[in-house]
């Protein structure tokens, strides 16, 4: 029997797919939140989930980049914008969840330097790294439009 | 919104649902989709319809 080659029905059921793995990669992510802060956990107890989500992650991220996918605005100036608003958002989560799980002592200078330290360095890094990817991703999809 | 073009072109050439798609390797429930005008056919699957249709494109998906 002759199998069904229906792009509708291959298109349908790669929907299905792309959301239900959508679904187990946030629960992936609550998993391993969820033990590292409400558990306490150590890493080596949910390393395999750890490996897992980093996996997927890295997977998606370098796919996206470099098939010149990783493309958010098309002007340059507004995801200049959007990368540095974003690397304020994860700088200042990074912070609040550090100051947290390390229980800073605010009252001690050296630590809240530490802190803004650490608040610059994700910072750089993060908008450094947006930008290289965004960069490769660009790069890549003019030259597979101009081939 | 229906596609009427494609449903009348189907009938003239004398086709069920089923015979034209079999001749375009898709299911029935497929033509009947796009006679209904409920999915949006590929450029791919519009020109295999046209030629077992014998067709243009402009007769067919072409909207006035």
């Amino acid at each position: 029997m002759k199998k069904i080659e229906d792009e509708r029905i291959i298109a349908e059921k790669r929907k299905i797919n792309s959301n239900a793995f959508g679904i187990c990669f946030i629960a992936l992510w609550g998993i391993l939140l969820y033990r590292q802060f409400m558990l306490d956990q150590d890493i080596r107890q949910y390393m395999d989930i750890f490996l897992l989500t980093m996996g997927l992650s890295i997977y998606i991220t370098v796919n996206s980049v470099f098939r010149g996918l990783y493309l958010t605005y098309r002007s340059r100036k507004e995801r200049k914008k959007v990368n540095l608003i974003s690397a304020i958002t994860g700088a200042t989560a990074f912070i609040i969840v550090q100051a947290f799980t390390l229980k800073i002592d605010f009252s001690d200078f050296m630590e809240i330097m530490k802190l803004g330290i650490s608040f610059i360095v994700f910072l750089s890094v993060w908008v450094i790294s947006q930008s290289i990817l965004f960069n490769i991703s660009e790069s890549k999809a003019n030259k597979d439009a101009d081939d | 919104m229906k596609n009427m073009k494609f449903k009348l072109s189907r009938i003239e050439k004398e086709l069920t649902q089923e015979q034209l798609a079999e001749k375009v390797h898709v299911t029935r429930q497929t033509i009947s989709l796009i006679e209904a005008g409920k999915y949006n056919p590929s450029i791919k699957l519009c020109i295999a319809i046209c030629k077992a249709l014998d067709k243009t494109l402009n007769d067919i998906f072409w909207e006035e």
